[in-house]
């Protein structure tokens, strides 16, 4: 999906949650007045975006920041409640969530499990997607995460995978955690980069003589209009620590969820940036975390695991689309092969330690399933009916999700991408009704009466 | 037209070819009954709010962007999200909309008919209409929920509230269903007045369109 096509789609949404907004009535000025301004600015973007050449690109970033600030208006009147969200997604999610931020603390002779509390919001704007965790839990028992979703992308599950980087921010906050991931990402990834192994080298790589005309534009404009230089950059700009732990939830966020993470970040993170190219205060460029994030899934076997004739030229086509992504300017590939197979690996043994939270190779024949149910516009779940009657299997969500970005890659395929994800949500929402059966022990005796 | 027997729903249940009956899942092989397949409750809820309107107005269906008309239909359910294991509670008199958990898609030559499970039916619960699930629909299936008895009646997700039979249409047709809830993902609201046009006069005032004709005020006083 191009830039453009994806900010029509967003248009869309959006104009669908202004319409929500009056269900109910909001102050004593009434809501004609917001609705139909909103209203008319919408129809302006739409307008431009029909006209305007997608590789404008400039014009195109313009037209996503108008489009957000209005998705934030819209929504800032919006309710937040069950409604507003993915309960399906969330409620896997909270358990993975459970699973990594239980704290458990020695108390003299006896070991206290504390089990975080998290709430579910929704907010306006295109990648809002964040979790927040209290740093500082001195004022309370369990700490209290809050996770965070963009309203107008209630249903895009395929999406809320991005949620697996916020969750490397959440749990980065927890000190015990903090301390080990900062021993295997300092010691094996930063210390072995030649670029990133220190705030100097970082700066001398961007202020080279080789970076890209986007690149020197951005840090020429730093200079000329905020008088921002190479030698106060990390200082006076952009946050150097916060760079790093980007890379850091990124790879996270792969083990989390898999292929289907890399499918979300190469959506969501060229959107607003369409050439990822980008010099941001929080976040290293665009470019050098899908290269990077390559590396990883490559070091992981993603890229190798193999499936049913019918479906393994979808998923070749997903890989092709992800790695028309890959930055191929030689002044983005500083971070090396094996730091980053060290890394990867070292962290996915350290995640091993919390259950649920990494994502296992699927089984080819479960994903193959899956995707023919979503081309055949059902719900994909692990149920099917045969001769011998109904068959159950358990299916982890993130196979339903990995499922569903395989499908929008099917080549030919004329469904739509919005509904794809409303196929697995609702798919999500299914499996969990297969899971309580299969738990009821007592179901598999009735159900083999019946047969 | 004749109805399919327990026999060959199921056959058509496991046909891989276009003759193909999808219900998704079916939890229970018990579900199949004769000559019908339980439908369970799924996890959305919309109900209809009492004193969002003061009447239902056909003619605010045909104005699409309309402010007025916009708000009319939003304000017209309550939407409610809930979860397996948590109870909605259907007091006397209400109507609430539900979708099956289960996802149907039935081929173009078969119809569908659903009814309320009789021993709900006994308890007070009611299927408002026998709805009729058009050859080749596809999504959930929207179940018009009353309580007709005296007490609150508690609802899970997951109960089996309703059923389908099935009835093959003779001279089935080629071309398959492509009305207003195709693909249905939750209940939502109908166009009544959908090619009825011709029928309802055009009111162009906005303030028409908002009054009670018993008390003369507007629906909620505030910004009409």
């Amino acid at each position: 999906m191009r830039p453009v096509d994806f900010l029509k789609n967003e248009c869309e949404n959006l104009l669908s949650v202004l319409d929500q907004t009056l269900r109910y009535d909001y102050g004593l000025e009434g809501s004609r007045e917001f609705y139909e301004e909103c209203g008319q600015r919408l129809e302006y973007i739409q307008a431009s975006l029909e006209l305007v050449d997608p590789t404008s690109t400039h014009i195109v970033r313009e037209l996503a920041l108008n489009l957000e600030f209005l998705s934030e208006l819209v929504c800032r009147i919006e309710r937040s409640s069950l409604g507003e969200y993915s309960w399906p997604f969330v409620e896997e999610f909270k358990e993975i969530s459970k699973a990594l931020c239980t704290e458990k603390r020695v108390l003299k002779d006896r070991v206290v499990t504390r089990v975080p509390n998290v709430h579910v919001i929704a907010e306006g704007g295109l990648h809002t997607y964040s979790i927040y965790s209290d740093a500082n839990k001195q004022l309370s028992k369990r700490r209290i995460f809050i996770i965070e979703f963009p309203r107008t992308l209630k249903h895009y599950v395929l999406f809320h995978t991005i949620l697996g980087h916020e969750m490397g921010h959440a749990i980065y906050n927890i000190p015990l955690i903090q301390n080990e991931l900062d021993e295997i990402f300092i010691e094996n990834f930063v210390k072995a980069s030649p670029v990133f192994k220190d705030q100097p080298t970082v700066v001398q790589w961007l202020y080279s003589e080789a970076a890209p005309q986007e690149v020197k534009a951005r840090l020429n404009h730093l200079k000329t209009e905020h008088s921002i230089d190479h030698d106060d950059f990390f200082f006076a700009h952009a946050d150097y620590d916060a760079w790093l732990q980007e890379f850091l939830c990124d790879f996270i966020g792969l083990l989390m969820f898999g292929p289907s993470f890399l499918g979300a970040v190469c959506h969501l993170l060229y959107s607003n940036d369409p050439l990822g190219r980008q010099v941001n205060e929080e976040h290293p460029l665009t470019g050098i975390r899908a290269n990077t994030l390559l590396l990883a899934a490559e070091s992981l076997g993603y890229t190798e695991w193999k499936f049913d004739q019918s479906v393994q030229p979808a998923v070749d086509a997903f890989w092709k689309d992800v790695y028309e992504k890959q930055e191929t300017d030689p002044w983005f590939k500083v971070i090396s092969k094996e730091a980053v197979k060290i890394t990867v690996d070292k962290l996915q043994a350290f995640l091993a330690n919390f259950p649920k939270t990494l994502y296992q190779a699927p089984d080819p024949e479960n994903i193959n399933h899956l995707v023919h149910q979503i081309l055949d516009r059902c719900p994909p779940v692990g149920y099917k009916f045969t001769s011998e009657g109904p068959q159950y299997r358990q299916v982890d969500f993130r196979d339903i999700i990995f499922a569903g970005w395989i499908a929008q890659s099917q080549p030919g395929s004329t469904i739509k991408f919005s509904d794809i994800n409303r196929l697995c949500e609702h798919g999500i929402m299914q499996q969990v009704s297969i899971k309580k059966m299969l738990e009821n022990p007592k179901k598999p005796e009735d159900n083999k009466k019946a047969a | 037209m004749s109805a399919l027997s327990k026999k060959a729903i199921e056959q058509r249940l496991s046909s891989t070819d276009s003759k193909r009956l999808t219900v998704s899942p079916i939890l229970d092989r018990r579900q199949i009954g004769p000559s019908s397949i339980d439908l369970r409750m799924g996890n959305v809820v919309m109900v209809a709010k009492a004193g969002g309107q003061s009447h239902v107005e056909p003619a605010v269906y045909k104005k699409v962007k309309d402010h007025d008309c916009v708000r009319y239909k939003q304000q017209k359910h309550e939407r409610v999200d809930i979860p397996f294991g948590k109870p909605f509670l259907l007091h006397p008199g209400t109507l609430a909309l539900v979708p099956t958990l289960e996802w149907v898609h039935l081929p173009v030559d078969l119809q569908g008919i659903v009814t309320a499970r009789s021993s709900w039916a006994r308890e007070g619960l009611n299927i408002a209409t026998a709805t009729i699930v058009n050859p080749d629909y596809r999504g959930i299936i929207t179940l018009e929920l009353a309580n007709f008895g005296e007490i609150p009646i508690e609802l899970y997700p997951g109960l089996r509230l309703a059923q389908i039979a099935f009835y093959v249409l003779e001279d089935a047709p080629t071309e398959g269903y492509d009305g207003q809830f195709k693909m249905s993902f939750e209940p939502a609201a109908g166009d009544i007045s959908q090619d009825d046009d011709y029928f309802i006069p055009v009111k162009e005032n906005k303030d028409k369109l908002s009054v009670c004709s018993n008390c003369g005020n507007g629906f909620d006083g505030g910004d009409v």
